[in-house]
Order: C-alpha cells, then sequence, then structure tokens
C-alpha cells in the first residue's frame, strides 16, 4: 500500500529555534538598552497646582514632591534636564508623588505670589533648588538642598518610603 | 512563519463585514477629530478596546469551532501556525493604525491645522507595539484556555492588578486599625507593592510620555516575544480532540 503522509508527526510539536533565539536577544538588547536613558524634550512631570496639591494628595495618600526652583538658577535646570526629562526618573516621580512646581519670582518682580512665600516659610526655602517631600500625615519633611546629579536625587527619591 | 496562514488570515479580517464596519468607524471618528483639530494621537487611544476584540479570536475559539482540530490533522507545524496566526492578526491591525494615521495626517491638511507628525507618529508606534502585545498575550492566554476565555482573563488581569496594586499601596500607609500589621508588613517589604506594580507595568504598559521612546519599545517588543515563546511552548503540548468543547 503506497504511503500517503510524508508528513513528519514527531516534529509537529518542535519549537523553532529562532523563537527563544530572538527572545533572548530582544532580553539582552532590553537590559543594555535601559541602561541608557531616553531624555525628552521637554519636561515629563506631571505638575500639580499647589492649591489642588494637598486635596489630592489626601485622596491619594501620596506625599507631595515640591520643587522648589527659580528661572535664574542654573543646577535648577540641571535638575530639570536630567532628572525630570528621563522617562524612568519621571515615571517614577509621577507613581510615587504628588509633584508640584513651586517658582520663585522674587530676584525678577521683587515679591512672590502669596501661595509662593508661604509655601517658601512653611518649608524654610533658602536656596534653589530645594527638593520637599511632605506626607500629611508624616512629620517631619525629607528636604534635599541643592541638586547633586541624577543617581543622588534617585537615592534621595527612592530612600521615602 | 506561513504566508499561506498570515495571508488567510488578513483575509478573513478584511472580508468580515464586523472588522470592516469597525474600521471605517474608528476612521469616521479619528477623521472627524482630526478635522476638528483634536487632539494629535487620540484616534489611537480608542483603537485599544479594537485590538483587544480582533486579537481575542487568534486560538482560543478556534478550538470551540473545531477549526483548530481540522488543520491540526494537515501536515502542519503548531508553533508555525500559531506564529502565523499572530503575524496575521497584527499585519491586519497594523493596516488599520496606518490607515487611522494617514487619515489623521489628510484630514488635518485639508481642514489647514498644524500636523502633529511626531505626536501622532509616536502614538501610531505606541498602538502598533501594544498591538503586538495584546495579541501575543491572546494566544498564550488561548493557548490553554477555551474559546473566548482569552479575553476575560486579559481584561480580568487588568483590572486585578491595578486595584490590588492600589488597594496595598492605601494599605502600607496605615500604621492604626484592622489593617496595621498588614500595612506595617508592606512597609518593610516595599517589594511586594514594586513587584506587582512591575508586573502591571509590563503586561499592561501604558503609552510611554515621549514619542518614539526606546525603552519602552523594547519592553512591549520583548514581553510579546516571552509571550509567544510561553504560548508556543503550552500550544505544542496541549490535546486539541475533536468534540472536546
Amino acid at each position: 500500500m503506497a504511503r500517503t503522509d510524508l508528513f513528519d508527526r514527531s516534529s509537529q510539536r518542535a519549537l523553532p529555534v529562532w523563537l527563544p533565539v530572538a527572545v533572548a536577544a530582544l532580553i539582552v538588547a532590553r537590559v543594555i538598552s535601559s541602561r541608557y536613558a531616553v531624555k525628552s524634550a521637554t519636561d515629563l512631570i506631571r505638575w500639580v497646582p499647589a492649591e489642588r496639591a494637598a486635596r489630592m494628595a489626601g485622596m491619594t495618600q501620596k506625599p507631595i514632591l515640591y520643587e522648589f526652583t527659580a528661572e535664574w538658577c542654573g543646577p535648577c535646570h540641571r535638575l530639570e534636564d536630567e532628572v525630570f526629562r528621563d522617562s524612568r526618573l519621571a515615571a517614577l516621580i509621577n507613581e510615587k508623588f504628588i509633584p508640584v512646581k513651586v517658582v520663585d519670582r522674587k530676584r525678577e518682580t521683587g515679591t512672590n505670589p502669596p501661595e509662593v512665600a508661604r509655601l517658601e516659610a512653611q518649608y524654610r526655602v533658602v536656596a534653589f533648588p530645594t527638593v520637599v517631600v511632605a506626607h500629611h500625615r508624616r512629620n517631619p519633611p525629607a528636604t534635599l538642598v541643592g541638586y547633586q546629579g541624577a543617581a543622588h536625587f534617585e537615592d534621595f527619591i527612592r530612600g521615602i518610603p | 512563519m506561513s504566508a499561506t496562514v498570515i495571508l488567510e488570515t488578513l483575509r478573513r479580517h478584511f472580508a468580515h463585514i464586523a472588522y470592516v464596519a469597525a474600521v471605517l468607524m474608528l476612521l469616521l471618528i479619528g477623521t472627524t477629530m482630526a478635522a476638528v483639530d483634536g487632539p494629535a494621537g487620540a484616534t489611537f487611544e480608542i483603537m485599544k478596546l479594537f485590538i483587544i476584540i480582533a486579537g481575542c479570536q487568534i486560538i482560543g475559539p478556534e478550538f470551540s469551532s473545531g477549526t483548530l482540530q481540522l488543520i491540526l490533522s494537515k501536515p502542519i507545524h503548531r508553533a508555525r501556525y500559531l506564529l502565523s496566526r499572530v503575524a496575521g492578526v497584527v499585519l491586519a491591525l497594523w493596516i488599520v493604525i496606518a490607515l487611522a494615521y494617514s487619515a489623521d495626517v489628510i484630514a488635518r491638511g485639508i481642514g489647514g491645522h498644524k500636523i502633529a507628525w511626531l505626536t501622532s507618529g509616536g502614538a501610531a508606534t505606541a498602538v502598533a507595539a501594544q498591538a503586538m502585545l495584546v495579541c501575543s498575550l491572546m494566544a498564550l492566554f488561548g493557548s490553554f484556555t477555551r474559546s473566548y476565555l482569552n479575553v476575560a482573563l486579559y481584561i480580568g488581569g487588568q483590572i486585578l492588578l491595578s486595584m490590588i496594586g492600589g488597594f496595598l499601596q492605601i494599605i502600607s500607609k496605615i500604621d492604626r486599625g484592622a489593617f496595621a500589621a498588614l500595612g506595617a508588613f508592606l512597609r518593610s517589604h516595599p517589594g511586594v507593592i514594586s513587584t506587582i506594580r512591575t508586573i502591571d507595568r509590563n503586561v499592561y504598559p501604558d503609552p510611554p510620555p515621549i514619542p518614539f521612546d526606546r525603552n519602552w519599545l523594547l519592553l512591549v517588543v520583548s514581553n510579546a516575544a516571552i509571550a509567544l515563546l510561553l504560548a508556543c511552548l503550552i500550544f505544542r503540548k496541549r490535546e486539541v480532540p475533536y468534540g472536546a468543547d
């Protein structure tokens, strides 16, 4: 009797060799690529107006991260460039905190809006940048004065429970 | 992969009245939004549900209909068939994404609005990558479930992971009352919440904040590849007897 089924049934369940190879290559590429942050042309933080932050913090139980900054402050721009435009760090900040940017205008206009003045007095801000992480049920707030690089900043925000 | 299976999958999609109607509806919504200068890339946001519906028919329903039993009685490699089916569905979705992008650009051009090439292109690329991941996950879930349970698993998993993550985050802040002990445990073991968040981010990634984020694209594509590998590993062992359903 002539054999019509020439297909080797045992190989029907075989796994193509290229598939695990491709998966391994993609995982390696992903690990290597993740070491080099992708920078955005714009700030990636979802800043919240100061007047809404307390209500949002109460609802989400997240601490508020205040960034006290000023236009003329060079290290503030470095912080914004190296941290707030970094997709990984920005995602971490957006997930963990209610971010609020507080821009000091004293040098430009001679005075600050009342809300800015109040927050600067409340957190005793004397230099820029100053980053304050405040939780409504935890005292005292964590404060980082000055900018000493993205890694140092990351350690600071990761160290906050 | 089998070109025949890919082309047949494509043909089945574009010859299906419901698929064509859904595509036309999507294009109409996208064109209207672009004509009134709506947010760039917004069309792709509404495509997510469409992707889930298209992706859920990769393999699970073929068990119930008996199609798979018939196909596997032929001399065809299981993994090759599964991968070709996924490729066909992904291609069918990519065609729709390309059409939506073109419609967005043309409508904005005709309406005299600014064309946000980068934002819209980035959103299209992100949704194309997400389509690949969703289809791979649907193939994975479909490789061990019956009928449309794969879509239930996908959506259920998304809701559950997000809920568990949110609840644990809230409980971790509690330091008095009935949940104080659990809150203290979660605070002293931050890995519990971060593991759930990591799984959530990997399986159900949000679109990236930056158009063409290399790291995000690699995350999505590598996770899709892992899901496909697992799907093939499960599918090669699965028995497909006639009349099982």
